[in-house]
Order: structure tokens, then sequence, then C-alpha cells
């Protein structure tokens, strides 16, 4: 029947187009290796894969990743060598190996949201020089961004110049002449009850404020805030978007340990300077670009620890913590220091990250039985407060405290007191109440960009923000990706006065010296600050 | 695990079972008299809490009305469900109904996430005196006390409903026989619409009674939390029985406890999930009429 | 027309030829020219098509419904990321275990739909999805647990855009199993046990058997789509197998038109891409006045349901159904809205 033959040829028509395609794009070199060097490429896909050089060459030297996008807003200055300029191919001057970049598709570059050029080159860029061994997938199957990146897009495709560029050249992704552009991701929703808009406020302040004096050697500061959901997934693909969409220069997370990791090892295998609050370091160690701005969990335990044994004279200590692996680290610690000190750990437990009310409840009901006067705590805020009013449903009040980021705003006590107590939680910014001795242009920034007083998120981020400005401004005039990096790298202290002291070296990527204490106050159901910079008791 | 715990879990189990119950019967009401089984119950309560919420503690309005207005809220919504949603599919098989109410819970779910935020809300409960009972160590707040009480007293309500008055024993013949129903000049699509706002009502009692006793809720929160175990409780008190939705539940609930804070469920995650599912395959298993449902 | 009867002529098989053919430069060759993140973001389209064309073996050749249905390609992706990633096995070795192990708990839960039917078997489907969101997928040692699980892409498809290509190739080759299938001896039978059991019990259909190997052939392709899908994102993590997913899920398939293949292909790609189109028109989200911002992550749950009611009161049918004339059309028929065929979707369709 014509139907039935007709429709039988068709099929038989788009099987061959398919696999002539298919053939097409296996023609272009398989592109491999995330490390590579493949600085970023051109157009659109651009970002992505540079830094490698950061990291390849380790600082300084080795295959210089031109410039990178050439996207007319990101571009930087002149990419030097080739960056593949619109059109693709460029990078194959000689570039190792690099084979045609494009095929048929990668090529493109056609405007808006081509992909430039393309192809391979990334793998053989890794082949040629990047040294680093790290990303093991290479081998197997590589880490699907990075190689991602890579063929038929832009991203790392470009392959890295054979010679190094003059000085000076270095991976400009995100950065112009008048303007920075940075990425964050946070859990906006998921881990506790921020309103939805809690953050834009506070983002821009100390940018405006910078501003005003000039910016950064004349460029002011963009910021792309993301929400990660408080799910990894989600956060990998807010970062992806964020490098490979919006080409920021650096990458950040505000918290949460599970996003912060996966963002973290993506960001790595793009070359993209990732810096985060402090949260585990098991999974984090050995990422040559990942870098913490506060203080690790593992390293707030000690300060924890001796609070409880010198401060609160209390004996009986139950540790909750979320049940991620990445906390294992975290439980061992604080299990061991405690029970050197002479503590009784009364309960272990781990505890679903969300966890449903009943199993909440049933924990709470555990902890009272066990008797814990103190409870070492590493959760979510959300999960804290359910927790917390469960017990004292339970007429059960123990103290509870914890290393953490997100633990000690005020939206927590807000919701939370009068079940939270006087909890207390170590936290890399102070609070409202002792920032105008330490830092008195916040809240006369803030008020004056916003019209109103600043809240504790503002100051999260204005701590944040001056960290990272410190960090930019010792970049220097010509700034990179691997002038920041040298600039973190150099073992100089960036110092604030809101956040702790951090410096960093080659190897010492957890930098952070000290932390501060907010204590739960719950008749005006804010935290207060009740030690400042400290690093033990 | 020592009796006292056990004691405590049975505690808690039938604090929580009470809620489930509430959802039951509503579930079981909309059952026993159009086949439905609707997956939007849960919402229709969570769509009360957050009307009482932006009433009471975003405007300042005080409770009662506000609670009030809540109610009618879910109500509102039910009825708006009924007319649109199920009256259209009237002759359609039971499980296309099932769908579209599920389809409805979505909906209803997207537009919290979207104009609610997908955020967490912490309330304080109505009735603040947590400690006025304590049972083997469990501490059984007010709030609790009230869940149970409501509990009872709907469903010997209804249950008197369906059996004594006019209405219900009309609703009754509808869901057996609609054309011999409408012959006796009774307006089937009356009844179906009194049936969902009855059902709107339970539901957003049951809701704000939950949350209540949490002291949260968010986004889609009583579909997530109450409603597989409502409709276990249902189906395992029998699906066209109101005591047996009570019964249900607090077996439910008792089971779920149990689980959880068992030593045995400790390498499984999320053991609640898991006994309320062996549950349901159980009970549609050995016994699928339900404990007093009638074979 | 032409002195054939009905048959087109050359001009009207050229005009077909170049719609097939604009259709197939559309899906093949427009994502080489986009960037990674919106090649993703097809490659997903395709995924979710799989995912559908796996429901609707289900849903439209058994009639029985599954409001677990993430919990079958949750399966599926977290065996190919637990393979790869925890086993060191490649891809390969991921996607078969995947589609294994995908079978194997359909066929579980096919037993139990045998005895368990209708209403009462979409309960428990939806309470084992609510059971593996919250306790499968949570055990550490093979999902990684709330930290997820990698599942980095395979060596010689390891760019975007080649992966694409890749899961579309997976699709094309679905679209045949499943077309080959329906014509096989089972597939008649089981399109004729969806008419009417007991009609085809009496003609020697052995209903138990033919339902049970429907619900492993869901099954796989669901493993299958699970696999793919955790490739695609290069990470598996269990908060995306939620009640929500579960619903998007019978709704594009609802939506697309039950027992029809192009609808259901079209209507999961739908639901798929329709947040990303979103973004386009809208970025940043559309400002409603009065209202929040609405952010594309919620578009398709917000469309998603009011579709299905429409589609469940209105026109059953579906998208399929909508597009028949042209399907018509383009096999070599006339071009007329007018219903010819029998094999229309009726309401009752969307049952047990």
């Amino acid at each position: 029947m014509t139907g039935r033959s007709s429709k039988v040829a068709v099929a038989r028509g788009a099987a061959v187009a398919l696999v002539l395609l298919l053939a097409a794009a296996c023609g272009q070199k398989s592109n491999v290796g995330p490390d590579a060097a493949a600085p970023a490429s051109a157009g659109q896909g651009g970002a992505g894969g540079a830094a490698a050089a950061g990291q390849a060459g380790s600082g300084g030297g080795g295959p210089d990743a031109v410039g990178a996008g050439s996207r007319p807003d990101a571009a930087p200055s002149g990419a030097p060598g080739g960056a593949a300029p619109v059109g693709g191919s460029a990078s194959s001057p000689g570039s190792g190996g690099s084979t045609s970049p494009a095929s048929g598709p990668g090529s493109a570059a056609s405007g808006g949201g081509s992909t430039g050029s393309a192809a391979g080159a990334a793998g053989s860029a890794a082949g040629s020089g990047a040294p680093t061994g790290r990303s093991p997938e290479s081998a197997g199957a590589p880490s699907g961004s990075a190689a991602g990146a890579g063929a038929g897009h832009g991203p790392g495709a470009t392959a890295p110049m054979p010679a190094p560029p003059a000085s000076g050249a270095g991976d400009r992704t995100g950065v112009t002449d008048t303007k920075i552009r940075i990425g964050i991701h946070a859990p906006i929703t998921g881990a506790a009850p921020f309103p939805q808009s809690a953050f834009d406020k506070g983002k821009d302040v100390y940018w405006k404020y910078l501003a005003e004096k000039g910016g950064i050697f004349g460029r002011n500061v963009e910021i792309v805030f993301r929400d990660d959901q408080f799910n990894p997934s989600r956060a990998v693909q807010v970062c992806r978007e964020m490098v490979e969409q919006e080409h920021v220069f650096i990458l950040m997370g505000a918290a949460g340990s599970e996003q912060i990791t996966a963002c973290a090892r993506y960001a790595d295998t793009m070359g993209v300077p990732y810096l985060s609050a402090g949260v585990n370091e098991d999974g984090l160690t050995g990422l040559s670009s990942y870098y913490a701005t506060s203080q690790t969990y593992v390293q707030q335990t000690p300060v924890l620890v001796s609070y409880i044994v010198n401060k609160l004279h209390k004996t009986k200590i139950a540790i909750v913590l979320n049940n991620t692996p990445a906390l294992n680290e975290t439980q061992q610690s604080v299990t061991k220091l405690a029970e050197a000190a002479g503590l009784d750990v009364v309960r272990n437990s781990r505890i679903g990250k969300n966890a449903t009310d009943s199993e909440l409840l049933s924990e709470a009901n555990a902890l009272r039985m066990s008797g814990a006067e103190v409870v070492y705590l590493l959760t979510s805020p959300v999960n804290f407060v359910k927790l917390a009013t469960n017990a004292q449903a339970q007429a059960y009040s123990p103290v509870y405290l914890g290393p953490g980021i997100t633990n000690g705003l005020n939206i927590v006590a807000e919701a939370g007191c009068p079940a939270i107590g006087q909890a207390k939680f170590l936290s890399p910014f102070p609070q409202l109440d002792v920032i105008d001795k330490l830092d008195p242009d916040y809240q006369k920034s803030y008020e004056k960009y916003n019209g109103q007083k600043g809240d504790d998120i503002g100051l999260a981020e204005w701590g944040l923000s001056k960290v990272i400005g410190a960090m930019l401004q010792a970049a220097g005039k010509d700034l990179s990706r691997q002038s920041f990096v040298a600039a973190l790298q150099s073992g100089r202290q960036f110092n604030t006065n809101v956040y702790p002291v951090v410096s960093y070296s080659g190897s010492i990527r957890f930098g952070a010296k000290s932390s501060h204490l907010l204590e739960a106050d719950c008749n005006s159901r804010t935290f207060k600050t009740i030690a400042e910079f400290t690093t033990g008791f | 695990m020592s009796a006292h715990l056990l004691a405590q879990a049975v505690v808690i189990g039938v604090i929580t079972g009470a809620g489930y119950g509430l959802v039951a019967l509503g579930l079981v009401l909309v059952h026993k008299s159009s086949g439905v089984f609707n997956f939007a119950q849960g919402e229709f309560g969570t769509v009360a809490v957050y009307t009482l919420y932006r009433l009471h503690d975003r405007i300042g309005v005080p409770l009662l009305p506000a609670m009030v207005v809540g109610l009618a809220a879910s109500m509102a919504m039910a009825l708006a469900t009924e007319r649109l949603v199920v009256r259209r599919l009237f002759d359609a098989p039971r499980v296309t109904l099932l769908v579209a109410t599920a389809g409805v819970a979505l909906l209803a779910i997207s537009l919290e996430l979207w104009l609610g935020e997908a955020r967490l809300r912490f309330i304080q409960p109505a009735l603040g005196r947590l400690d006025r009972l304590s049972l083997f160590g469990v501490q059984v707040s007010d709030q609790r006390i009230l869940i149970l009480g409501v509990l009872a007293v709907l469903a010997v309500l209804l249950g008197l409903f369906f059996s004594r008055t006019n209405r219900g024993l009309a609703i009754l013949a509808v869901s057996q026989e609609p054309v011999a129903t409408e012959l006796m000049g009774i307006s089937v699509r009356r009844l179906s619409s009194f049936i969902w706002g009855l059902a709107g009502l339970l539901a957003g009692i049951a809701g704000m009674l939950a949350a209540g006793d949490a002291r949260s809720f968010g986004p889609g929160f009583m579909t997530f939390n109450t409603l597989i175990p409502g409709f276990t409780a249902a189906v395992l008190g029998g699906m066209n029985s109101l005591p047996g939705a009570l019964v249900g539940g607090v077996v439910v609930g008792v089971a779920q406890s149990l689980a959880v804070s068992s030593s045995a469920f400790k390498a499984i995650p999320g053991p609640g999930s898991v006994m309320v599912f062996v549950l349901l395959v159980a009970v549609l298993t050995v016994r699928p009429q339900g404990l007093l449902g009638k074979a | 027309m032409n002195g054939n009867g009905d048959r087109p002529g050359p001009a009207g098989w050229a005009a077909r030829g170049a719609v097939l053919a604009a259709v197939a430069a559309l899906v093949l060759a427009v994502p080489a020219f986009r960037g990674n993140v919106e090649v993703h973001v097809f490659t997903q389209a395709a995924i979710y098509a799989v995912i559908g064309l796996s429901l609707n073996v289900l849903l439209g050749y058994t009639g029985q419904i599954s409001l677990g249905h993430q919990a079958f390609v949750g399966i599926g992706a977290f065996t190919a990321a637990y393979m790869v990633s925890r086993q060191g096995q490649p891809f390969v070795a991921g996607i078969v275990m995947a589609m294994v192990v995908g079978g194997l708990q359909a066929l579980v839960l096919g037993a139990v739909s045998l005895r368990v039917t209708g209403l009462y078997f979409a309960l428990v489907t939806l309470a084992y999805g609510t059971m593996a969101e919250e306790s499968l997928f949570n055990i550490q040692s093979l999902t990684g647990g709330s930290a997820g699980q990698p599942a980095p892409k395979p060596a010689w498809f390891s760019t975007d855009l080649r992966y694409y290509y890749l899961c579309l190739a997976f699709l094309a080759a679905v679209i045949w199993i499943d077309w080959r299938l329906m014509r096989t001896k089972g597939g008649r039978a089981l399109l004729a046990v969806r008419e009417n059991p007991k009609v085809a019990a009496t003609n020697g259909v052995d209903v138990k058997v033919y339902t049970l190997m429907a619900f492993v052939v869901a099954g796989v392709f669901a493993g299958l789509g699970g696999a793919l899908l955790a490739h695609n994102d290069t990470f598996v993590v269990r908060d995306l197998f939620d009640f929500q997913l579960a619903l998007v899920f019978v709704i594009m398939t609802v939506v697309g038109g039950l027992r029809n293949r192009t609808g259901v292909v079209l209507g999961s790609a739908f639901f798929s891409l329709v947040g990303y189109f979103f973004d386009k028109l809208f970025k940043g989200g559309l400002a409603v006045p009065g209202l929040k911002v609405l952010p594309k992550e919620y578009v398709p749950i917000v469309i998603g349901p009011v579709l299905l009611l429409y589609t469940l009161t209105r026109h059953p049918g579906g998208v399929g159904e909508q597009i028949r004339p042209l399907q018509r059309w383009l096999r070599g028929g006339r071009f007329t809205f007018r219903d010819t065929s029998e094999s229309e979707v009726r309401v009752s369709d969307v049952r047990a």
C-alpha cells in the first residue's frame, strides 16, 4: 500500500540521514579531557574551558589561554592570538592536534547563540599540555560538562595556543574594561525559609559602594545570582548556565555542602576559580580551582568543643548531622574531639536532608530519651527548626550549637523561637549588633542604596563581597583568571574586618582562621554576636 | 525496643493517625457517594491553610474569622473542582477522574509554589499549651487533643448523616443507582455539589489542624505528607466505611510511627513510607474490602 | 488531484517530502548551532519522549495507570550511575543494567497489578513512587543519598551535541521497537484486551501474560530513559524524582495522545521544552501584574494540569488526535479535518 511503503521509504531515508550525520559528528576529534586546557573559546559557548591554563600551567606560563569569549560584552580585551573569533576555527592555527574545528555544526559561530568554534581542540589540548592528572574521567567518560564543552561548541574548544602569548594575556572571560561578572549560587529555596527576594537587595550594595570609589581599577562588579534549590544536580545546572551562557569570571557558592561540592567539581573541570563558604573538606580537597572563604566544619569543631567544655560546662552531648557522605569526616572529627575532651557522646545520629516530619519527631524524642544536654547540630535551618519545635513539644530543651553558615541568620530565630532557646552557631559574618563597630560603611551604604536598614542577609553579602573585592584588587589591573589565582595563592592575607582573615597557597585552600560565635536571643528574635573572630575558648 | 519506647511510639502514632483519619474521612465521603478517588483532597486543605495564613499572619485578621474564610476557600476550591472537572467527566471511568483530580492537585501545588513561594512557613498554633497531658512521657498538647476530638465528632456526625438523614440516604442512593434516583426527583447535580463542598470543608479542617500541630507548612504539604497515608487508611478501613477511616487512620499512624522509631528499621531510609506502602499492598492483596468494609 | 484517484502526484509527494525535511532539519540540524546548555535541554526533550513512550505502553496499551512512573525512571537512572561510577563499568553496561532493572521492577509491579486493578493499582503506584523517593533513592551506598551520584557521559559521546544525537538514535529505536511490537501477535492481543478483556479471554488471549509483557516493555523503556537522563545531567540526585514529575509524565502522555506515538513524542518534547521557550520569551520569568514573577521552572507544572484537564474534558485524543489530519496527509492521504478513521481515543481510554 502506498501509505505503508512510503512510510518505510521515509523511515529509511531518515535513518540514512541520521547515520550520516552521526558519522560526521564522529568525524570530529573526540574530545575528551575535561581538564583540557582549552581556554575559553570563542563564541558563545565560551567560558568554560579556560583557565585550565591556570591549572595546567599552574600559575604562569603554560599554554596560555587565549582570550576567552569573543562575545562582545564579555569579550576580554582583545583576545590575543586566537580566541577563536566567531567563525570558529580559529583555534586551529597550529594548535596541536586540534581538529577541524568545526565540523558542520560547531563552526557555526553564527550570530546569536552560536557555539563558535569548536571542536575538539580541547581534547587535544588536554593531550598536549595539561599536566593535570585530574579529571580521571577523561580516560573513560569525561565528565559531561567539561567535555561537553568541547566539541561542537565553543567552550573549551579553542585550542591552547602553542606558545604563550605575550605576558599579560590570560583567560579574561567575564572581564571587560568596565565590568567583572561574578556568578553566585545559593539555596534560596529548600534549605531555609528565605523569602524569594531575600538576597536581591543586598547583593549589590558593596559593589555600588565600591563603584563610587572607582571600582576595582575602574571595573564594576556585576553579580549573577542563582537559586540552586538545595539540590546538587540543579547546582551543577545553574553553574553550567552561569559559566557557559553568562560567562562569569569566577563562581561562588554561598552555602550547602552538597551543592558546593558538586559545583566545585564542575568548576574544576572547566578551570573556573570557585570560592565558597567553608563546608566539608572531603570531596573538595585536591580540586585545583577551589578556595574556601570561611572555616570548614572540621576547622570549626575544636572551637565548638572547647566552648562546650569551658563555657557551657556540660558533659552529655548528642551529635546530629545531615545524612550525606560528605559529612562523615565531620562526624568522626566531632566524636573524636568530644571524647578526647572528656565529653560523653550519648547519641550520634544522622538525619536525612529532606527528613519527614515523623522522622524529625522521632529523632527529637530519641534525643530526649538520651538525656543529651547539648546537641551538636549540622543540618539545614528547616530541619533544625522542626527538630527544635518537636523537642520543645516534648518538654525537652537542650542547648543547640553547631558550625554553619546559615543557621545563625535571623530568619532562623524568627521561625524557631522560642523552641531554639539560646542556640549558638559559628558564622563567617558577625551579626547586626556589632557590625557598626566593625564596619560602619555597611549600614550607611545599605540605607543609601535601599532606603532602609540593612538586614543580616545583606550583611553576609556585604562581608563576602568585601573579601572578593579585596582579592580582585590584589589581582591587579591586568585581571585574568590567572592573575586572580596568583593573587590568591600568593599567601597574602585578606583582612576585611567582617569576614575572618583568609589566606591561601598553592596547597592550602581552606584558609580562614577564625569565625564569629552567634547566639539566639529569643526576646528580640534575632541572633547576637557573643564572640568575634574567635579561635577557641 | 523497650516497652517504654514502644508505648511512646504508639502514642505518637495515634496522634499522627488522627490526622490521617481526618483526611481519610474526606476521601471515603467522596468515594462512597461517587466512586471517585479524590487526589485533590490534600490540596483543598493546603489552600485553606494558605488562606488562613495570609489573612491572619500577614494581614492581621483575627483568628476565628480568618479560619472561617480559610474553610470557605477550601470549600470553594472543592466546588469549583466539582463543577468544572467532575461534572464534565461524570460518565467517565473512575480512573479518568482520578487523573483529573491529580491534575487539580498539581495545579494547586504549582500555584502555591508560584504565588506562595517554595518555602516553609513556620507558625504558632492557636492552642499554645503544650503539656496538657503526658502519656508515657509523650507530651500531648492541646492541639493534639483537639485533633482527636474533632476526628471523633466528625466521624460520628457523618455516620449519622448517612444513616439517618434523608439527604444522606439520597447520596447513597445516587452512588448506587444514579438514574433511578434522578427519576425519583432528587437532583443528582445538587447532591454532588453538596458532597464535594463537604469534602472541601473536611479537608480544610484537617489542613488547619495538621499545620497547627506541625507548626509549619509549605506548598503541597498536605498532599506530600498525608495523602498517601490517608488513602492507605481509607483502603485499610474500607473505602466505603466512615468509621473505617478512623480505624484505618490510627492503624496507619501507629504502624508508621513504629517503623520510624524502631531500631530494626535503622538501616532503611524513609521507613515510614516503606511501611505505608507495605500496608497498602498487604491490605489490597489479603483483604481488599478493608477491615470494616463489606466484601 | 490526479487521475489516480486518491494518490497524490509528484508535486504532492514533493510537498510532503519538504515538510518532512523541514522537520528533520529542525530536529537534527538546529541543535548543532546552539550552545551546550541549550542542547542539553533538547536532549532532555528526546529523553522525555522515550519516557512518554514507555508510559504510553502502560497507559495506552494495557490501560493501567502508573502514578509512580518517576520511580521506574529513577531506578534506571541510579542503576546506570551506579554501574558507571561505583562499578567502573562502561556506558553500555550501565544502559543495559538500567533496562534490565527497569524491566524487573516493572515485572514485580505488573504482578501486583494482576491482583489489584484500576483505581487501587493507581494508588499502589503512587505509594510505590513515594517510597522510592523517600526510601529507595536514599540508600547511600546505591544512590549516594542526598549527595547524588555522578554519571559522566561516555567517551565517544562526551559532548552535549553528540550525546543529543545518541539520544535521538535511542528514541528512534524505541519508536521502531514499539511499532513492531504492536504489530506482533502479542501487541494485537494487548489491544484486544484493552477493548474488552472478557471477550479477549474467551478468544484465547492469555490476558495475564500479555499484560506482564507490556509492563516489562514499559519498564525497560523507562529504565533506558532514566539511564539517558542520568548521563545527560551527569549527575543523578533523588530530588528530581518527586510527585510532580510523576504527574508531569502522566500529563505529557495523556496530552500527547494515548496510543499515538507521534502525539506522545510531541507532548513529551513540549513539556520538556516549554520552560526553555518560556525563558527565551520572558527572560527571568514572566512578570504578571499584581502577582509574583513566574519563573521558568514552574511553567510545566502550571500549564500542564490545565492542558490535562482541557484534554480530558474536551479532546481526549490529545495532541495526537489534532495532528491526525497532518499525519494522514503525510502518508499520502488527503488533508481533511474530518476524521475518517475509527481509532479515536475516548475518554474511557484513560482507564483501567
